[in-house]
This record gives structure tokens, C-alpha cells and sequence, in this order.
């Protein structure tokens, strides 16, 4: 990714709630194997 | 009467362990925890005091006041020895005096001990090098940090050794993420030009962070954690040491041995360098009173659990070597999580020095994973008093793991790379072509980054106090 991509702010915002969700999904298990 | 649970360590695996407990228990056993400061500590940040970025205070909060909420007790000492088989911990308390404590149920939960001794001349005490492993050392790190910067504004050049201080340590994205946020800020201080910048790791390949690198798939065609990383370096000119395990530190000059070279030095005028962990030191012992110590652990000091430790090639490593529930082979009412429980293996590739010397980076297992495991422990502990056996799996080759490498801690010039793995241990039984789920692996670089690692540690930080709703926050 250039430069410009990592630090326009309007695309890093969507990829922060993209990532976030992801990871929240992620980490509670709803999505991917389940643990604990 | 009510079972005893002890719980020996607050960090992410015992205090997360500790929340789980009083919450699922309500109130149904008595919980003691057993922790050597008074204070529970967001370590991933505290990289940015290291850099003067952030004073150590938001960094921490205080432990009783959260139990005394949640209803455990709060021993303020340390374990210094557990007997097994009659069920008891020796705790030495802050003010030095010795007591027992009585378990039905007991979680190691120790961490690391920082073994600075393993490597000659390191460390901030009595060593050469400096280290961001407690507040205290990231508060010393931030102050000769702040020196160089005085240097480099009077226009003299300065050279910053940043990386791992022993062949066979852990926590490289600690070291990585300190190294790229004194890049950040020298940038912004418009002084990167006068600094020389090295870094020095045990890994064998950029990106690996002891966790043997990471592809993910975007748009069709796969990217890895390797050249990602390599190409954040080289664009911050950083000279690489790839496969380094350094054997000494002098005043100003740190020697290593490096796999496929001749041993060599570099010079210095600032080192901060992680030191190898191994377990904290406890003694076990058995009602003979003999000392079980060697039994119950691995030479690292780190407790066996249900891993397979039977010694095996690289290239035999499974995901089933690693622990699923965490508790003692012998012992059916003692667990260890987090960084106290003994790994079955490294996830990385060894290489050898042309001396012999092994060079690797051995498993990271705190933050996400050690919550994940302190939680899994807590269930896994109600299953036992509920007449069950333990029915809760957590193995490192299943779990996930989120990673955030800070590259700089402002909001608007900031950056981080933000890294989804799932699993964290390579499975190639269970994914047989990269070991790991690459639709749940994900990775990539920017501002957005920045955010993140800032939106988790208040998020973390609320969570880890037990403020109202803190379960919906995920380890």
C-alpha cells in the first residue's frame, strides 16, 4: 500500500472499523473456531 | 464449605482469570489472588514511555480497589513455593514475611522473570543496555531516550542499537514496535537524520515476531508479513541484523553471534534490548518435603502442563503438541497460563551459529493469548467444581491472536500495523497448506492502525478495572 493510502484519512477510517470488526468477531469467537 | 481458588499472578492471564472467576462464580468459592505489585500494568504501551509519549500513570491502575469490587482477596507478595500435593502456597508478602495459603484450586499465572543474568553486561541495573519490560525500566529507557535527543539537537551524531538481548528470547514485536516509534518520533522531530538506527533480532526472517511470520491473501494474490516488514524498515533506514543472538554487552558495544556469519560486534550510544524470560522461580515440594521442582517444570522454569514435551524435528512439529486445557499432568487441581506455562516447542525455524549456538524466537504468549488461556482456565476451574472434568481448550494452534505494532503515537501522523493471525501455533493437520486460516489472517499498515492501538488501551484498560459491561470486551 503507498503512502498516500496509509495516512488518507477517510480510507484509514473505514479500514479501522473494517480491522475492528473483524478482530471483535474474531476474538469473541462468533466468526472462526471457537475457543475457550 | 466454599473451595479456595488461588491465583498466583495479576497480569493478563491471572487477572483475566480472576475477573472470569468471580464473575462466573458469584460468589461461590473464595478467590485469592497473589500478586508481587500493588498495581496491574498495560504493558503493551509502554513502548510510548519509553519514547516520552505517554507518562507511565495512564499506563497502570490499582489492584485492590478491583477486587475488593469483585469480591477476591488481594495478597500484595509473591509465591516462592507450591506444594502440590497437600494443596498449599508459600506466599512471601510485601513486607517479608512468610504465610500459607490453602487451594482447591490453583492457577500459576507468575509471568516472566526477566533474566537479564543470561546474557553478560545486559540490563538497566547493573548491565549496559536499557529494557521497556516494567514501568520502571521504560521510565529509565524515556530518560537516556530524552538525552540523545539533546545530542542530536546540538547536531551529533548518535547511534541506537534497539532488538533482542538473547539468542533465545521473546516479545521481538515489543522491541519492533519501540524501534519504529523512535523512528516516528525522531521524524517528527525532524532529527532521524543525525540517528543511526540497527536492529538486532533472533529472527530468521523480518516479521517472523516468534511466531513464525504471517501470509494473508488480498485481492487474490498473497502478501507477507516478511516483506511487509522489511519494507517498513528499509523505507526508515534501519539497518537489519536478522538472526542475531547477542552474547555480551559492554559499555558502548554489544557482541553477537549470528547464524551463517562470523561472531561480530556493533556500537552504541543508546541499547535497549528485551531480555530473555524464563519462569519465575518457585520451588515445588512434595509432602516428603523432597524438591519436585525439575518434575513440575521445564529448564526454562516455565510449569508443564498438558503440552507434549517429547523432543521432536522442526518439521514434526502438530498443532496437539500444545496445551489444551492448561493443567498439570499431575496435578488435577493446578493449572499454569499465560507466560508461566511451559510452550512444547518454538513456533519459529532454530538455525545454528557456525559455533553452535541456537538462535530463536521463542513464543510470545502474552496479551490476547494469555487472556484467552486465564479465561479458558477460569471455565475449565467452575467445570471441576461442578463435578466435571475440564472441558475448555485453548491450544496455542487454535486460538486467534491480534497484534498491533505501533509506528508512532500520534493521531494524526501516527501509524501501526494491524495483524489478525488465526491460529496462532501453525496447524498443518487441520490447514495443510499455509498451517493457518488465511480468510481469518489479515494484515496491513496506516494511520488506522494508530487508532486501534489507542482505542484498545483504554479499551483494555476499562475492561481489565471490571467497570460495568466489561465481559462484552473480548480478550
Amino acid at each position: 500500500m503507498s503512502k498516500f493510502w496509509r495516512s488518507f484519512m477517510p480510507y484509514q477510517l473505514w479500514r479501522f472499523l473494517v480491522i475492528n470488526t473483524k478482530m471483535y468477531l474474531i476474538a469473541k469467537g462468533i466468526i472462526g473456531p471457537k475457543h475457550t | 464449605m466454599k473451595p479456595r481458588i488461588v491465583v498466583l499472578g495479576a497480569g493478563f492471564a491471572g487477572h483475566t482469570a480472576a475477573l472470569h472467576l468471580s464473575r462466573i462464580l458469584k460468589g461461590r468459592a473464595d478467590l485469592t489472588v497473589v500478586a508481587p505489585g500493588d498495581r496491574f500494568t498495560w504493558f503493551p504501551s509502554l513502548i510510548w514511555v519509553g519514547t516520552g509519549t505517554m507518562s507511565p500513570e495512564e499506563t497502570h491502575f490499582e489492584l485492590a480497589p478491583v477486587y475488593e469490587r469483585v469480591g477476591a482477596d488481594y495478597v500484595n507478595g509473591r509465591a516462592v513455593e507450591i506444594h502440590p500435593d497437600v494443596a498449599k502456597v508459600v506466599v512471601e508478602r510485601a513486607d517479608g514475611t512468610r504465610s500459607d495459603l490453602s487451594y482447591d484450586y490453583c492457577l500459576n499465572a507468575t509471568g516472566p522473570y526477566l533474566n537479564f543474568a543470561g546474557t553478560p553486561g545486559l540490563g538497566p541495573s547493573s548491565g549496559n543496555s536499557l529494557s521497556v519490560c516494567s514501568v520502571e525500566h521504560a521510565v529509565q529507557t524515556r530518560e537516556q531516550y530524552l538525552r540523545i535527543v539533546e545530542d542530536l539537537k546540538l547536531g551529533k551524531r548518535r547511534r541506537l542499537l534497539i532488538g533482542i538481548g538473547h539468542p533465545a528470547a521473546t516479545c521481538e514485536g515489543a522491541a519492533f514496535e519501540y524501534l519504529m516509534n523512535v523512528d516516528a518520533d525522531l521524524r517528527l522531530r525532524g532529527l532521524r537524520d543525525h540517528a543511526e538506527l540497527t536492529w538486532l533480532t533472533n529472527e530468521p526472517e523480518p516479521g517472523d515476531f516468534g511466531v513464525d511470520g504471517i501470509e494473508v491473501m488480498k485481492h487474490g494474490s498473497l502478501s507477507t508479513g516478511a516483506s511487509l516488514v522489511r519494507g517498513l524498515l528499509d523505507e526508515s533506514d534501519v539497518r537489519i541484523l536478522m538472526s542475531a543472538g547477542i552474547t555480551k554487552v559492554e559499555s558502548g558495544r554489544a557482541d553477537y553471534e549470528q547464524a551463517g556469519s562470523d561472531p561480530s560486534s556493533v556500537d552504541f550510544d543508546f541499547a535497549m534490548l528485551i531480555p530473555q524470560f524464563r519462569g519465575i522461580p518457585i520451588k515445588y515440594v512434595a509432602a516428603d518435603g523432597s524438591d519436585i521442582t525439575k518434575e513440575m517444570t521445564q529448564p526454562n522454569g516455565f510449569m508443564n502442563v498438558d503440552a507434549d514435551y517429547a523432543p521432536k524435528p522442526y518439521d514434526q512439529y502438530r498443532g496437539t503438541d500444545w496445551p489444551a486445557t492448561y493443567r498439570s499432568p499431575k496435578y488435577a487441581n493446578l493449572y499454569a497460563a499465560g507466560i508461566a506455562f511451559a510452550p512444547p516447542h518454538p513456533l519459529s525455524k532454530p538455525k545454528k551459529t557456525p559455533s553452535g549456538n541456537v538462535i530463536v524466537a521463542t513464543v510470545p504468549r502474552t496479551g490476547m493469548a494469555a487472556g484467552i488461556m486465564g479465561r479458558t482456565v477460569a471455565y475449565n476451574i467452575l467445570d471441576q467444581i461442578e463435578g466435571r472434568e475440564p472441558s475448555h481448550h485453548a491450544r496455542m494452534s487454535e486460538i486467534p491472536a491480534a497484534c498491533i505494532a505501533s509506528m508512532g503515537n500520534s493521531f494524526w501522523k501516527g501509524s501501526a500495523a494491524s495483524i489478525i493471525m488465526t491460529p496462532v501455533a501453525r496447524d498443518f493437520q487441520k490447514y495443510p497448506k499455509y498451517g493457518r486460516d488465511l480468510a481469518l489472517c489479515d494484515m496491513e499498515v496506516g494511520l488506522g492502525g494508530a487508532w486501534t492501538k489507542r482505542a484498545l488501551h483504554s479499551a483494555f484498560l476499562y475492561k481489565l478495572q471490571a467497570r460495568p459491561g466489561w465481559p462484552l470486551i473480548p480478550e
